[in-house]
């Protein structure tokens, strides 16, 4: 029997301490700077909220990133933009002239989880909700198959608000602590910190930037993105492949058994709050690369999204909210040169649509 | 509670085992079985309280007929048979109710073109495997081959957490007898050591092998309309292995944590992929169900003591049952009937005297489990349709590149080709896929399987350093959400 005891021992002396090295690795890389306000992304936020402008993140959780600066913000903030990666181009200078305070939360594959996390960080932490709400509604949003699930950074944040929107206690059960010490022996996050390590080894992992000339992603100070500067001029026939490759090859970004909409009363109450808050809504719908939307209309998977915008124009209209853009690029003449892929407009897309009405 | 969850493996394992064993150790053994049930019901109420009522209902059924069937002397046996007709009744009405009413109202409505409404019930979790196994309970009670009067060990027989959710089947005869050792309420360190041994193998298998070979599996499944030869091939081995991995896994688990309660589970699998014949993998898979089918279906039909005819038919009868007992739908009689049919073959031929060379019998027998394991996961069997003409390819020949002209020397033409990584995009695979095949193909066939492994085994420092890395590493893997995939059977 002693030989299994010692055994059991050795067993769980090793486990006990493998797992403890592993931790304070990614405790001390921290790669996503889930951990501490002493991370690199803590120090980002901090510059871009001191006007400076930074570059080189990646691999980074940008909802972390975004609620860094509404903690770390002093000044009242006056409008702010919502939305994925296709509203992140969408600068301050778009949206308003006047010499308000301006940032774009918009975060990748942005689902109506995160909208609602993001107003109630305000809320909470801040103590206001933003006066105007420029939103970029995505079809996916009304997807309840859209397989995106990073809002779950924002969870406790989500099912906050989100008890108050639908006046009853909201399953909670793994709140945002548990998933962030749960990182700490997160297989998919030693990895990340592993590469990190390799890639950042004798660099820092941003920089500050004058310029937005660069080869690196840029934060500017509104919050918005800048891609690098060969992303911004892309191949003409690249892009026609991507668009095509968008609808064609597998499955189209989120839009995955889309039948029916999904999300409308959580959607049309969390609208319904912020206006009862005195928020000024509007809605930005932005285009597809035309390639993509032509074959995307012909397929009745996916023609699913002129309903989107028909719903989303009739509720625009019963509630008193400003609308832009449409899904539909041929409405703003746009081409496929004004893209950079099948979803994602250059910046000139934004601005076009944001000056039309 | 899910064996590859945090809480379970840090929390609920640990504090179950010591109460357990502390309370056994105070001489409060009822008090140990008590506890034991109700860490049990809280493990199975962790998903959904609401499921918690029908079980205690079930229990407490079961054991009354299972009483009274006990009880009931031999010159009363007409009343015996009534007793044991409305208990097995009863129980598969429940699992009717519960599982198939659906599918039945859908056949209804298409066969006479009605509209009766769909009842939309939630599957209480693990119905199959505890009606399945009561059942078995009443009929050992009915011929005098157990019999239980305390309920409280009833109940702790139906409720043991290893094997509640997802078996093995257990009958009551071979579990009883060891809760009532009294050398088995004392911690037993080579248990221990054999169980957290047997246990880690199960997580790596379900964590790390049965959760990567998911992806491709349910991508592949995902796109089965559009899927080329080398895609659909990828696809259902991937689903092959992900099914024997993930429910191997759970058992090798679960018998890790029966071992670490004194308790011997039996063993569900037998390398069931080196199967030379039909019969052969029905010896190595799932062999509890198996096991239920025979003795409660299969032999009651008649078995082996009836005419050649009456045999091939009850055959069909008790795999089609046992693809039903999978899941409401045609997939899954399809699937069972296909079983059927294999082993009236198998035994038509062995009757003729007709010998296969076992290489031969192992490839044909693999590949028509693989082929049935497509019809088994699709949701339809147009579906399963799709995925098996493209394994055939009659869905286009889209080969990789580096195979162009070979085949064009070979005289092939009409064939697309494409980069292997193009191939490999739609079932959301990259190029460690096929290393992924490369590696685990040869375990399947070659190595040693867990029950081999736990015979064997022997304490070391090096075996201790290398399961704690093992361990280490599928625990790191625990944070992705996934279920086994025989908790929705």
């Amino acid at each position: 029997m002693k030989i299994f005891k010692n055994w059991i021992q050795l067993f769980f002396i090793s486990f006990i301490l493998s797992i403890f090295f592993i931790s304070l690795f990614n405790f001390l890389v921290d790669s996503a700077g889930i951990f501490g306000n002493k991370s690199y992304l803590a120090k980002a936020s901090e510059d871009l909220i001191s006007g400076k402008m930074v570059a080189g993140l990646s691999d980074y959780d940008e909802r972390l990133f975004h609620s860094l600066i509404i903690k770390k913000q002093k000044k009242k903030v006056d409008s702010i933009v919502l939305g994925s990666s296709r509203a992140m181009v969408t600068r301050k200078k778009f949206i308003s002239t006047k010499e308000e305070v301006f940032f774009n939360h918009a975060v990748s594959g942005a689902s109506l989880e995160d909208y609602i996390a993001i107003v109630d960080l305000y809320e909470k932490e801040k103590g206001y909700i933003p006066k105007y709400i420029s939103i970029g509604v995505d079809p996916w949003v009304f997807n309840k198959f859209n397989g995106q699930s990073r809002w779950r950074t924002l969870k406790d944040n989500y099912f906050d608000l989100l008890s108050k929107l639908m006046k009853k206690n909201v399953d909670t059960s793994l709140s945002i602590s548990s998933i962030k010490w749960k990182q700490l022996i997160n297989y998919e996050y030693t990895i990340s910190n592993i590469l990190f390590l390799r890639k950042i080894f004798g660099r820092n992992p941003y920089y500050i930037t004058s310029t937005v000339d660069i080869e690196d992603s840029t934060r500017a100070l509104d919050a918005s993105l800048y891609y690098p500067l060969s992303y911004r001029t892309p191949d003409r026939k690249l892009v026609e492949q991507l668009a095509i490759k968008f609808v064609t090859k597998g499955q189209v970004y989120s839009l995955e058994k889309f039948t029916k909409l999904d999300n409308i009363d959580e959607f049309e109450k969390f609208i319904n709050y912020l206006q009862s808050k005195g928020c000024v809504v509007r809605f930005m719908l932005f285009p597809y690369n035309p390639i993509s939307y032509d074959l995307l209309i012909k397929d009745k998977d996916y023609a699913i999204i002129q309903d989107i915008e028909s719903y989303l124009k009739n509720f625009a209209k019963n509630s008193d909210i400003e609308i832009f853009g449409s899904y539909n690029p041929y409405k703003f003449d746009f081409k496929n040169s004004d893209f950079t892929d099948g979803m994602h407009g250059l910046e000139r897309v934004s601005k076009k649509i944001l000056e039309r009405n | 509670m899910l064996f590859n969850s945090y809480e379970f493996i840090f929390a609920f394992l640990p504090i179950s085992f010591f109460v357990y064993f502390y309370l056994n150790s105070i001489r409060l053994t009822t008090a140990s079985r008590a506890f034991l049930v109700f860490a049990s019901l809280f493990f199975y109420s962790w998903w959904n309280i609401v499921y918690l009522p029908l079980i205690l209902v079930s229990i407490l059924f079961n054991y009354s007929i299972g009483t009274a069937l006990s009880e009931n002397k031999e010159h009363k046996r007409v009343s015996k048979k009534v007793l044991l007709s409305v208990g097995v009744v009863a129980n598969v009405l429940l699992l009717v109710y519960f599982k198939y009413m659906d599918f039945f109202i859908e056949n209804i409505n298409i066969l006479t073109s009605s509209n009766i409404s769909l009842l939309h019930l939630a599957l209480p979790l693990a119905i199959s495997f505890f009606t399945f196994q009561q059942i078995a309970y009443l009929v050992d009670s009915y011929r005098g081959e157990t019999k239980e009067y305390n309920f409280l060990n009833y109940t702790v027989f139906v409720t043991f957490f290893p094997q509640l959710i997802a078996g093995p089947i257990v009958h009551h005869k071979e579990m009883m007898p060891q809760f009532s050792k009294l050398k088995n309420n004392i911690i037993n360190y080579r248990n221990i050591a054999l169980g957290i041994f047997i246990f880690i193998i199960g997580l790596f298998k379900k964590v790390v092998i049965a959760d990567t070979f998911a992806i491709w599996a349910s991508s592949g499944f995902e796109n089965a309309y559009d899927l080329s030869l080398i895609a659909s091939w990828i696809t259902s081995l991937a689903y092959t292995i992900q099914l024997y991995f993930d429910f191997s896994g759970y058992t090798d688990m679960a018998i890790g944590v029966g071992l670490l309660f004194n308790i011997k589970l039996p063993f569900n699998f037998n390398s069931p992929y080196k199967a030379v014949s039909i019969q052969d993998f029905w010896r190595r898979w799932h062999i509890t169900l198996s096991r239920f089918l025979r003795d409660y279906i299969y032999i009651p039909l008649g078995g082996n003591r009836v005419g050649e005819f009456k045999i091939y038919s009850n055959l069909m009868i008790t795999f089609i049952i046992g693809g039903l007992w999978h899941g409401a739908g045609w997939t899954f009689v399809l699937w069972g009937f296909l079983h059927g049919l294999a082993l009236v073959v198998h035994r038509v031929w062995q009757k003729l005297g007709f010998k296969l060379n076992s290489f031969i019998g192992w490839f044909i027998t693999f590949n028509f489990i693989n082929i049935t394991w497509v019809v088994f996961r699709a949701e339809s069997v147009a579906e399963a349709w799709a995925i098996i003409r493209s394994m055939f390819g009659l869905n286009g020949l889209l080969m990789p590149n580096v195979l162009h002209s070979w085949f064009d020397s070979l005289g092939f033409v009409n064939i697309e080709y494409g980069s292997f990584v193009t191939i490999l995009k739609l079932i959301n695979g990259d190029l460690s896929t096929p290393l992924w095949f490369l590696v685990t193909l040869p375990i399947l066939f070659l190595a040693q399987n867990s029950k081999e492994m736990l015979y064997s085994f022997k304490p070391s420092k090096l075996t201790a350093l290398f399961f704690a890395t093992i361990f280490s590493l599928s625990v790191l893997k625990l944070s992705g959400y996934s279920e086994f995939l025989y908790f929705r059977f």
